[in-house]
């Protein structure tokens, strides 16, 4: 056994315990999203386009996950939440974004698109700080034209969340607020 | 069973939802149940508007669980019109002061409810123990004999299962049936793990049976959330986070071993992990 090695070890179990508290994140919204009449639009998906290949090997890990949320009464809204860990130098830690996205296009939809919304490269995001942008004024800022008519985005360090507490308070609260 | 679960010896079961159900209410059997699973029950609520509490109702019929002290449990009981149900305890007074007392659990763990529409799994148990009659097409004598009060069925899950049990509701109406609202409780298995962990007992051996389950529930995630771990404290080697601020960017062209932990390059995001506890 070599100490190194260990290391090795540690940091992939640490990786991994890390993803598991972020499940337990996501679970406890999921519950508080329900019973508010919005449900998973993507099933226990929570992230996609994982490399499985051997030159893209630092994306063996997902660099975000995702929850997207529908309602029967709105079909064209989604309201959701991204988990980022990396990306590029962008970020300066991990950050929980959620974003309230009304389509025109549903079809063309992603589970990615509050991701690409805020981490639109034309823009210099802050964190703790309300997004709203409609079409009519922005339409060139979107990645796909007349797919989405109208965003509202918020942001915060994903660690804020301590507790049950904060992802009622922080995340929850603030989902529903978005308009 | 659960001993070779702990021990990663049974990787081609540890998502089963059976071997879960069995490793777990198989040793909750042998727990006195004033101190394990009427515990658990407290935590459940119905699907009523009111969204009661399982206490709260008993209490609206009269019951107290300090009444009873004996629980049988019925695992994969078999009704050839109704299906399976995983458990079925039948709550006693070893007494017999008090009419014994029925509940369904149906467990789920990465899966979804079977069944829908009319053959709904949910509303095919429920029906089927809440009638006299049809409790008689189970083969177990215990249940098709059964003649005390049927309590209901508890949805015991990993992820929330809200809008799939109103379905089952629905169904259960269409059917003709009604108030079936405050017989469908919701379970969750972070619910279980917690009242697990808080309980207070006294013997020694009893403890050691709540620790291995409680250790296979976290094993398994089942658990709430309390905010992220540090990592600076999850790591034993406090010297990773007082190294050399210079960053090592530059990818390797050829491979020349691995990188070590200790000098900060193996993850190329390090900077940012560290970032916190540097400020």
């Amino acid at each position: 056994m070599t100490e190194k090695g260990e290391n090795i070890l540690k940091a992939y179990r640490f990786v991994q315990g890390f993803f598991k508290e972020v499940a337990q994140l996501f679970r406890k919204l999921d519950d508080l999203m329900a019973k508010d009449g919005w449900d998973s639009a993507v099933g226990n998906l929570t992230t996609l386009d994982l490399s499985k290949d051997l030159l893209k090997p630092e994306r063996w890990l997902p660099e975000a996950s995702f929850r997207l949320y529908e309602n029967e009464m709105f079909p064209q809204i989604r309201r959701g939440i991204v988990v980022s860990y990396i990306h590029r130098e962008k970020i300066k830690e991990p950050v929980l974004i959620m974003g309230k996205i009304e389509y025109k296009k549903l079809e063309k939809a992603s589970p990615w698109d509050i991701w690409s919304l805020w981490f639109d490269e034309r823009l210099k995001r802050v964190l703790n700080k309300d997004y709203f942008e409609s079409e009519p004024e922005n339409k060139d800022m979107y990645i796909e034209k007349d797919v989405i008519a109208n965003v509202a985005l918020h942001a915060i360090n994903l660690v804020d969340v301590a507790s049950e507490e904060d992802i009622k308070n922080k995340v929850f609260h603030k989902l529903g607020e978005l308009k | 069973m659960i001993q070779a679960e702990l021990k990663g010896k049974l990787p081609e079961v540890e998502n089963k939802e059976d071997v879960l159900t069995s490793n777990v209410f198989g040793m909750l059997k042998y727990l006195p149940p004033q101190k394990g699973i009427f515990k658990i029950l407290e935590a459940m609520k119905d699907y009523s508007e009111k969204r009661s509490s399982f206490i709260e109702n008993l209490k609206a019929q009269s019951i107290d669980l300090n009444d009873y002290d004996d629980v049988e449990y019925h695992f994969w009981e078999y009704s050839q019109e109704y299906g399976e149900p995983d458990i079925i305890l039948i709550i006693k007074d070893s007494e017999g002061h008090r009419t014994d007392l029925m509940l369904c659990i149906e467990v789920k763990f990465q899966s979804g409810k079977s069944g829908t529409g009319e053959y709904d799994q949910l509303k095919l148990y429920t029906l089927a123990l809440a009638d006299r009659e049809k409790r008689k097409t189970f083969r177990n004598t215990g249940i098709s004999n059964f003649d005390g009060i049927f309590l209901g069925t508890i949805y015991l899950t990993h992820y929330t299962q809200f809008r799939s049990v109103l379905e089952s509701l629905a169904q259960i109406q269409k059917s003709g049936a009604s108030g079936f609202e405050s017989k469908i409780y919701e379970l969750r298995w972070n619910e279980v793990t917690k009242t697990l962990v808080q309980l207070k007992i006294e013997s020694e051996y009893e403890n050691r049976l709540v620790d291995d389950l409680v250790l296979l529930l976290k094993t398994k995630n089942l658990v709430d959330f309390e905010g992220f771990t540090d990592v600076s404290v999850n790591f034993q080697h406090q010297h990773l986070f007082h190294p050399p601020l210079k960053i090592e960017v530059s990818a390797k062209a050829i491979f020349n071993g691995f990188s070590e932990l200790g000098i900060r390059s193996i993850l190329k995001f390090d900077k940012y992990i560290f970032l916190r506890r540097e400020m």
